[in-house]
């Protein structure tokens, strides 16, 4: 079973996130912020993420660039969640190294479709 | 002082010596307060439905980023998350005594919000909610103090009218497909090879949420 993590500093957004993978047959771990996310990374792998921007102690666009500078993670799926839109702000996450963008409120259908894309 | 008002749909938050109104009927308004900060925001919110929390139905997404814009919002001026305490208003039985309908809107709003806030560990520290009646709300937002009047005549059924007409337009948008842009090691965001759609100016279409640096009407 292939294993996706959803980091978002948001209880409602992870839950709504684990739901809708977990139903499309995705093992979901989560995580609350970006600190949190590299040391649970540090002891597990996955094969997607699916990333908030904004976050207490270390938010979205921090934690691509880390893990972009990681061998094991040069090229693994990130995908980032947000309700932010602007042009400006999601040229920053493809610079930072993000696979895509989605934004909220998103539909379970996409997401699981993304998610399938990008693990194909 | 300062004054702001905003309607169904909007929030707003600042760290000014501003108050924030509102005028509820069936819809609920989260007043959000960081006492450190001292640093306030209200939002307006109207669910097209009950939120299922277990399967997370249009109703519960559309809820919870309304709550996430508010949050993000209060974020953006450097509050605390885990600081963060709530006060709840609304949830009127205004369309269904006027409209005769089983299903209760104001009860919705209001359910929806207090499991959110119980899902985010946001202490509510007051609220006055359902009742056959509508409200104005103020929100000081350095002081985080709300100002109540309670009313039942006059203007409900104009707010009756507006949430019905707002709930149904809640409806047709979140039937609409998530966007999202995929992008291409060659291309802008923009021209992503998604497939799936741009990514839109906002997700809302038309309706822009006002945020503190973009004020609506005083």
């Amino acid at each position: 079973m292939k294993r996706v993590m959803t980091v978002d500093d948001s209880a409602s957004v992870r839950m709504m996130i684990r739901v809708t993978l977990s139903g499309a047959g995705y093992e979901v771990v989560e995580a609350t912020n970006g600190l949190e996310a590299l040391k649970k990374l540090s002891e597990m792998d996955v094969q997607a993420m699916v990333v908030d921007l904004n976050m207490p102690e270390m938010g979205g666009l921090d934690l691509v660039k880390k893990l972009r500078r990681i061998p094991g993670f040069l090229s693994t799926p990130i995908i980032m969640l947000t309700t932010e839109s602007s042009r400006e702000v999601i040229q920053k996450g493809k610079d930072a190294g993000a696979t895509g963008w989605m934004v909220k409120p998103f539909s379970p259908e996409q997401l699981v479709n993304v998610i399938r894309r990008v693990l194909s | 002082m300062k004054r702001i008002t905003i309607g169904i749909g909007e929030l707003f938050a600042s760290d000014q010596p501003i108050v924030i109104s509102t005028v509820l009927g069936s819809c609920v308004s989260v007043c959000l307060y960081d006492p450190v900060k001292r640093v306030g925001g209200m939002n307006h919110i109207f669910l097209p439905g009950n939120a299922d929390y277990l399967q997370f139905n249009a109703s519960a997404r559309y809820g919870i980023n309304a709550m996430e814009l508010l949050i993000n919002s209060m974020l953006s001026l450097k509050v605390e998350r885990r600081r963060l305490r709530a006060k709840v208003f609304g949830g009127g039985h205004v369309m269904e005594r006027r409209e005769k309908q089983a299903f209760s809107p104001g009860d919705a709003n209001v359910e929806f919000s207090f499991r959110f806030l119980k899902e985010e560990k946001i202490p509510i520290d007051g609220y006055s909610v359902g009742g056959n009646c509508g409200r104005r709300i103020e929100l000081h937002c350095q002081t985080g103090e709300v100002r109540q009047v309670r009313f039942q005549t006059g203007s409900l059924g104009t707010i009756a009218r507006m949430e019905r007409s707002f709930g149904m337009a809640v409806q047709e948008r979140v039937a609409k497909p998530g966007k999202v842009a995929l992008f291409g090691k060659e291309k802008k965001p923009e021209a992503a090879e998604s497939g799936l759609g741009p990514v839109p100016e906002s997700p809302f279409g038309e309706k822009r949420l006002f945020t503190r640096d973009q004020g609506p009407r005083t």
